[in-house]
């Protein structure tokens, strides 16, 4: 983790369903205004619309490129309780990888961003910080990518 | 081998190449005989079977092997039977004696004593194996009712190697264990030592058949040296090979360290003849490791491989990456030629094998060896040397390396989220896909213009409009059915090319 605010974790999150997800991440992006909330909320839903993004059972990738977006990250969302039923195909999420993406960003992110998400190709990665009970050990995998 | 164990090799062979049921009419076509036969040759092969049936038939499908059985059948078939011994077993018995103890004479009545034989069948055996050595330059004389046999000490090791049938089937691995080979154990522990030894001098690991055949040269030294003495060798060696194999310091050194150890071993001086075989032996043999990339190859070595790939690429109708396999042909093509120069022979245990599966393959390298015999005025390349090099171009056919790599190109939304992802799964797990870009699905237009040779696009989002090239929508988790889908793809793409 050499760019603290290019990554961030959220460590035991209590969120429940998918809705309760996107707003989550949607108050990331920004915090007063509704309008690009639900832009970005809809954006979500249309991407998921357009195929899954489980990326390995208990994972997911959402990710959007914004005009919204001022800056790049990367969002580590850690459920504290997972949720079983996301949509009538997906189950039981334990973790949410969220990539978002500026408008035209600088290729030198882009490129960071896209080792990043090879990374995640290695299933014993996941599988770590699947299982990392404790903030600090889910902190030292990511400082460790 | 007579025509009807002939038979029935080629059956096995036949049936074990096909995992499934084979109708009798097939097999009569193969073995070119009648159905009654093919049912006679079954009903044999099952009866002397002692575990059960080794073929097993159904009404109105056919035959088919039972392979786990058959794996186990070989294991057995290659065990000696002792006691029994066919006139031709009778024959190599006494050669492989006569030539232990060449030059010294032994008398007839020893040799064939325990043979139970009269006169006339001892004068047979004496013209038939009097035949077989002249293969080899060899003669043999009868002298005061002994018989002795007469040449160099080359050809006779040679002779030695090709008659001696358990230096063909023997495995490295296996010699520490195996009792029922009749090797003297302390020998067989020294040898393998040796060989060792050559492996760590040169930093390199000498393969099969190529360490068989050391071991081989190595175990027939030792017995010569105990029965005959050094001076009666008769051989003479050209000053310019001695000086070429002086000039080749690395392997010079090595073999005349091994012979020295061989020396001690045996408590007697060796002459320097044998630096020279061994040597011999140590260039004819492929070598994998740190040395042999050092070492270059001679314009003669690339010039017959390239012969061979640019004839097979035109025979095999397909189209040959140079690269993928000119090093691995030419590093077995150089100490082929060397073997060639010095007539040493590497048995092909797999010959048999490698004529029923890939049976075109070989005759189209039985050819283009003519072909490179004739042009680079070389003796005879032999099938055991057409089989190891038609491995290698079924090799080319197997892993479909002829096949041009698929262009593909991956999307998802942004282009950096899933699609990254899915790109170096699909790369781990599909290596004949040529990934050319990943890109987001609002930049569809670049396939148009940048990518207009693509021939798949892989995508995690679902596309509304219609693609020109082949299309796949995977999931970003790449499950297995994404996989097998994927692979179908492939193969109808390799279908339309």
């Amino acid at each position: 983790m050499n760019d603290n605010s290019f990554y961030q974790v959220y460590f035991n999150c209590k969120l429940e369903t998918k809705e309760e997800v996107h707003n989550f991440i949607s108050n990331i992006v920004c915090q007063n205004n509704s309008s690009i909330k639900e832009e970005i909320v809809n954006q979500l839903i249309r991407r998921e619309e357009a195929g899954s993004t489980l990326i390995a059972e208990h994972v997911m990738l959402p990710h959007i490129e914004s005009d919204h977006v001022k800056k790049s990250q990367i969002i580590f969302i850690r459920l504290a309780k997972p949720i079983v039923t996301w949509d009538y195909q997906i189950e039981d999420i334990c973790l949410l990888i969220v990539l978002l993406l500026k408008r035209n960003e600088s290729e030198e992110i882009k490129k960071k961003i896209s080792l990043f998400t090879r990374t995640l190709a290695d299933e014993e990665y996941l599988n770590r910080l699947l299982n990392s009970k404790e903030r600090y050990n889910f902190e030292q995998e990511i400082i460790t990518i | 081998m007579s025509s009807k164990d002939n038979r029935e090799q080629k059956l096995l062979l036949f049936l074990s190449k096909n995992q499934d049921y084979v109708k009798s009419e097939n097999l009569t076509e193969i073995l070119n005989v009648s159905q009654k036969t093919v049912y006679r040759l079954i009903k044999k092969i099952n009866d002397e079977h002692e575990e059960g049936s080794l073929i097993l038939s159904e009404k109105g499908r056919g035959y088919k092997l039972d392979y786990e059985k058959f794996i186990s059948y070989q294991k057995i078939n290659k065990k000696y039977k002792e006691n029994h011994f066919s006139p031709s077993e009778r024959r190599e018995r006494i050669m492989e004696e006569l030539l232990l103890y060449s030059p010294k004479p032994i008398n007839i009545y020893r040799l064939f004593n325990k043979y139970y034989v009269g006169d006339s069948v001892i004068f047979n055996d004496e013209q038939v194996m009097g035949e077989e050595l002249k293969k080899y330059d060899l003669t043999l004389e009868r002298k005061n009712k002994t018989l002795v046999i007469l040449g160099e000490e080359f050809n006779i090791r040679k002779a030695i190697k090709d008659i001696i049938e358990i230096f063909n089937i023997i495995d490295i691995d296996d010699l520490k264990k195996n009792k029922e080979l009749n090797f003297n154990k302390y020998d067989v522990l020294f040898i393998l030592d040796q060989l060792r030894n050559i492996e760590e001098y040169l930093d390199i690991t000498i393969p099969y058949p190529y360490n068989v055949n050391i071991f081989s040269h190595l175990y027939i030294l030792l017995s010569r040296s105990r029965k005959t003495p050094a001076s009666n060798f008769t051989d003479e060696i050209a000053k310019d090979e001695i000086q070429n194999m002086k000039n080749d310091s690395i392997l010079y050194q090595v073999a005349k360290v091994i012979v020295s150890n061989i020396e001690k071993y045996l408590n007697s001086d060796l002459p320097d003849m044998e630096i020279y075989f061994l040597y011999q032996y140590l260039v004819s043999s492929r070598m994998q490791g740190s040395f042999v990339q050092t070492t270059s190859l001679s314009s003669e070595v690339i010039q017959v491989t390239k012969v061979y790939i640019e004839e097979m690429s035109i025979k095999l109708g397909i189209d040959i990456e140079k690269q993928s396999i000119f090093i691995d042909l030419a590093n077995h093509i150089k100490p082929m030629l060397n073997r060639l120069e010095h007539k040493i022979r590497i048995r092909n245990n797999l010959l048999s094998e490698i004529k029923t599966t890939y049976e075109e393959i070989f005759v189209d390298v039985t050819n283009v060896s003519k072909v490179v015999s004739e042009q680079f005025n070389l003796p005879t390349i032999n099938d055991d040397e057409n089989g190891f090099i038609t491995l290698y171009f079924a090799k080319i056919i197997e892993t479909s390396q002829h096949q041009r790599p698929i262009k593909t190109l991956i999307m998802c939304t942004t282009g950096i989220g899933t699609s990254d992802l899915l790109k170096v799964k699909v790369s781990k797990k599909f290596p004949e896909l040529e990934i050319v870009d990943v890109i987001a699905t609002r930049n569809m237009q670049m396939i148009k213009e940048k990518h207009s040779d693509v021939e798949l696009i892989l995508s995690t989002v679902h596309m509304e409009d219609k693609m020109p090239n082949h299309y796949l929508l995977v999931s970003a988790l790449f499950t297995l059915e994404d996989q097998k889908r994927l692979q179908k793809k492939i193969e109808e793409i390799y279908l339309e090319r």
